[in-house]
């Protein structure tokens, strides 16, 4: 039984897959045009065949009809839809203060299951969102009050169904319904979606576990955040935060003992993101790994590191590295932390072949007053007039006039 | 001595042939549109959600967002430029740069950039590998989000962009016109598939509706209702039906042919790796998007050009006939100019659905279509005056047709309301679809005669500059 319940789970997964679920929007497609011929063919062959003796002509009164048919029903089904929110905003409006003012109730100590299980039945939906709303804002016994309540009105049960059936944005929603149940079901539900298809479901699966707090799915997020696409890393760097250094010590350097290189970059993004501060044996190891990727993502690391001589001992090597990512990256940060040994090998990155670098350069010797200036008025006169004109453009940024400077 | 009878005959065969063939191209163009409108509905309902406030909050605050550089090409746009680009520096996004382009304008275009934004004269110089008119001055603002003003000598819209993308610091860069209003969260919105995918979606197309007789305030739309004339009305209609019953379903089948050149964005490296926009084509947006998809195939590489329903931009449609028929006839010289170029990708099976379906849709639907339609317009004329087809029966095809448009343009309209809904109020509904039911006698064989004319002005090969439009200006309500 669990062996089935096991392939049927991954056959679902792979129906989601988004070849899958394109091939099943043409299908639907196709059925949908298929429905609208075989009503054409209808038409023609029960009402017009029999009194239009021409085919073509038949055919295309056929299909006319049909046309008329589905424009009738089109402009109905607008009025229908305009009707149908107006009159759902209505009965919400109603009901909302009624099941809000009984879930308040209820929490207070009061037994309000009997008049929520009936406001189910008929505003299942407002239900659903005010507990959710409720359950959002309270913690501690009124929380598992209302964890109860949702369990016996069967609530929870229905969060569980659509987060494995649903359409992405029903899954999505229920993920975050079920990070407020925090009950062992719903965390087992949870953790199945950190495998699924879609990055905005993975996303929010990660972020309800996050919020539970089990240390053991942290990792398993992480692990998760790290195979996503970037749009997961950006939402969920906030929600890793205050386990950033947990996640440092234990984490770091089992992914960097076996980590792909891309995984290892997109780790260090975070951990810049989170302002963290890396071991220096971690962070030495890193930048002179042999991906300029992962060398790229480590140099802005430096910034937390304590000691200023072993940076600006890097930052030389950064300048120097034969990678343009690298080299750039190392301009940056010399410009930032304002290191002013750096000038001179700033200033011979002034020749770099690659324009990113140089104009870094520039920005940097900007950033370091008086001293990184006199190169740039310097350079304001030089007679390579790419060069020239970079100058003159860091020095505006640095708010001085160019011609005042030459 | 001749036999009329014979002659008559033959006359007749040929008639029918043709009908016959003009017929079966009618079904075949409704049948394609038919089923991209159905994949426009499922697709819109699938796969265009949007961020939600929180998730909004979390991405403005985090560094690992993309920054994206807004290319404003501007020609005499004095009347809009203050509100439009006012407008885009208040847009929701944590990392980006506007980078106007002010393209030799005649008017006070570069004087009200200035003075409105306060500008400074930059000493910056604008180097990059696309090659572009030379630039006269860069002007520089002191606002927290990046302005840049690049003000050169008259080279064109697709000259202006490449200088824009030229300055632009960005990985990713948005085309967006200047006449245009975009929505506050525009930018997360485009931004999403990129996200989402960032190795492989190269370009991103959003959507684009009309803005006149919307409420504008402070750059924004702040109340949407149709338009007072039809006319722009029948444009609103002819919008949604290209956007949602046309692109959602080619974004579906990876086949994409235009993103809108008012509201794009593209990945910068992308761009530069097929040498920027063409100069000498007119349809810029459409040849650009065209292009990269004949590179990417043709070296192999995977890529992905998506279209997202949710980002809109708010941009005046003519209100007047003489100005759209300039636009419409301009459009189809693009089209034609854009697959001309790129012929070898039609039906060709090295290049998949692409050369199969969309490339081969767009040669002998968008591109040869007004004439067939005209073609099937002047032979029912024809046979009616000389009776060899009964009036009847002119009537009856001539009616299946028609019922076919409105078909589509109320179930855009429809799709409109079941997805996005940005019509809440039951007059405007009733306005579009009664546009959409409107628009299929006179406006449509209008629109079919100016195509057939800038399919004609495309064979010859006639240039074109920049199709400057006469401005009404947006409905500004209170003090902006």
């Amino acid at each position: 039984m669990r062996r089935l319940k096991h392939t049927l789970r991954r056959l679902r997964e792979s129906f989601r897959s988004p070849a899958a679920d394109r091939a099943f929007v043409l299908l639907k497609v196709c059925f949908v045009l298929s429905l609208f011929v075989y009503m054409a063919w209808q038409v023609h062959h029960q009402v017009f065949s029999r009194r239009v003796r021409e085919v073509p002509l038949s055919l295309a009164l056929s299909f006319l009809s049909v046309q008329v048919m589905l424009m009738t029903s089109e402009l109905l089904l607008s009025c229908l839809i305009k009707q149908k929110d107006a009159t759902r905003r209505g009965f919400s409006s109603r009901a909302l203060p009624f099941i809000r003012k009984n879930l308040a109730e209820h929490i207070a100590g009061e037994d309000r299951h009997r008049p929520l299980l009936a406001m189910c039945l008929v505003h299942g939906s407002d239900v659903q969102r005010s507990l959710a709303d409720f359950l959002g804002s309270v913690e501690g016994a009124a929380r598992a009050r209302l964890t109860a309540l949702a369990s016996s009105l069967g609530v929870d049960w229905v969060w569980e169904k659509v987060a494995l059936y649903g359409t992405a944005e029903q899954r999505k929603d229920a993920a975050f319904h079920l990070g407020l149940l925090a009950t062992s079901s719903s965390r087992d539900v949870l953790r199945r979606m950190l495998a699924d298809a879609s990055p905005h479901v993975r996303t929010a699966a990660c972020r309800s576990l996050l919020r539970m707090g089990d240390l053991a799915d942290v990792d398993q997020v992480f692990h998760s955040c790290l195979q996503s696409p970037l749009l997961v890393r950006a939402l969920l760097m906030t929600d890793l935060q205050p386990h950033a250094p947990r996640l440092l010590d234990e984490i770091f350097p089992l992914l960097l003992a076996a980590g792909e290189a891309s995984q290892v970059a997109a780790a260090l993004e975070l951990a810049a993101g989170w302002m963290s501060r890396l071991p220096y044996g971690m962070l030495a190891s890193l930048l002179v790994h042999p991906r300029a990727s992962v060398r790229a993502a480590a140099v802005p690391l430096l910034q937390f590191e304590g000691s200023p001589a072993r940076v600006e001992a890097w930052i030389f090597a950064g300048l120097a590295d034969p990678e343009a990512p690298v080299r750039l990256a190392a301009a940056r940060l010399s410009g930032k932390l304002r290191i002013r040994s750096a000038i001179p090998a700033l200033e011979s990155s002034l020749g770099d072949p690659r324009g990113e670098v140089t104009r870094e350069s520039l920005r940097a010797l900007a950033a370091m007053g008086p001293e990184g200036w006199q190169i740039l008025e310097r350079s304001v006169l030089s007679p390579d007039p790419k060069l020239a004109a970079r100058a003159a453009e860091a020095l505006s940024a640095a708010h001085l006039s160019p011609f005042e400077a030459a | 001595m001749i036999d009329y009878d014979t002659i008559d005959i033959l006359v007749h065969r040929v008639y029918f042939f043709f009908e016959s063939g003009i017929i079966l191209y009618v079904f075949t163009i409704n049948a394609i549109y038919f089923f991209l409108t159905v994949a426009g509905f499922f697709c819109l309902r699938r796969y265009h959600s949007t961020f939600s406030r929180e998730e909004k909050d979390l991405l403005m605050k985090s560094p690992l967002m993309p920054a994206i550089s807004l290319i404003v090409p501007s020609y005499n746009e004095a009347m809009t430029i203050r509100e439009s680009v006012g407008g885009m520096l208040r847009l929701d996004y944590p990392n980006y740069e506007v980078v106007v382009v002010n393209d030799g304008s005649k008017d006070d275009t570069l004087k009200i950039l200035i003075e409105e934004f306060k500008l400074y004269f930059s000493a910056r110089d604008v180097e990059g590998s696309l090659f572009t008119k030379p630039v006269r001055g860069v002007y520089e603002s002191r606002e927290p989000v990046r302005l840049l003003v690049i003000d050169k000598f008259n080279g064109g819209k697709a000259d202006s962009i490449n200088a824009g993308i030229n300055a632009a610091s960005s990985p990713y860069v948005m085309v967006v016109d200047s006449d245009s209003l975009i929505e506050k969260d525009a930018l997360f919105q485009m931004i999403k598939p990129c996200l989402e995918d960032p190795e492989r979606v190269i370009a991103v197309g959003g959507t684009v509706r009309a803005v006149n007789d919307c409420d504008v305030l402070h750059g924004r739309v702040r109340r949407i209702r149709s338009a007072g004339s039809w006319l722009a009305n029948f444009q609103a209609v002819e919008y949604l039906r290209a956007f949602f019953g046309g692109r959602v379903g080619f974004s579906l089948l990876n086949s994409l042919l235009i993103i809108s050149g008012a509201f794009g964005l593209f990945r910068r490296d992308a761009v530069l790796e097929i040498g920027g926009f063409e100069e000498s084509t007119i349809g810029e947006d459409m040849e650009l998007v065209v292009r990269m998809h004949h590179h990417y195939i043709k070296n192999k590489k995977p890529y992905r050009i998506v279209y997202v329903a949710q980002p809109v931009c708010w941009t005046e449609v003519p209100d007047s006939l003489k100005i759209l028929k300039r636009q419409r006839k301009r459009w189809q010289r693009g089209t034609v100019e854009s697959l001309w170029r790129h012929r070898e990708m039609l039906l060709n099976p090295k290049y998949g659905t692409v050369g199969l379906f969309a490339f081969s849709y767009f040669f002998l639907f968008e591109m040869l279509g007004p004439a067939v339609e005209f073609l099937g317009y002047f032979l029912t004329i024809l046979g009616l005056v000389f009776r060899i087809i009964a009036p009847s029966v002119a009537i009856l095809f001539f009616s299946v047709s028609i019922m076919s448009g409105m078909l589509l343009s109320t179930s855009a309209v429809l799709l409109e309301e079941f997805t996005v809904c940005r019509y809440p109020s039951w007059r405007d509904s009733w306005r579009l679809f009664a546009a959409a039911i409107a628009e299929n006698f006179g406006f449509r064989q209008m629109l079919t005669l100016w195509r057939v004319q800038g399919l004609i002005d495309g064979i010859k090969g006639k240039r074109g500059g920049w199709g400057a439009m006469e401005r009404k200006g947006f409905k500004v309500v209170g003090k902006s």
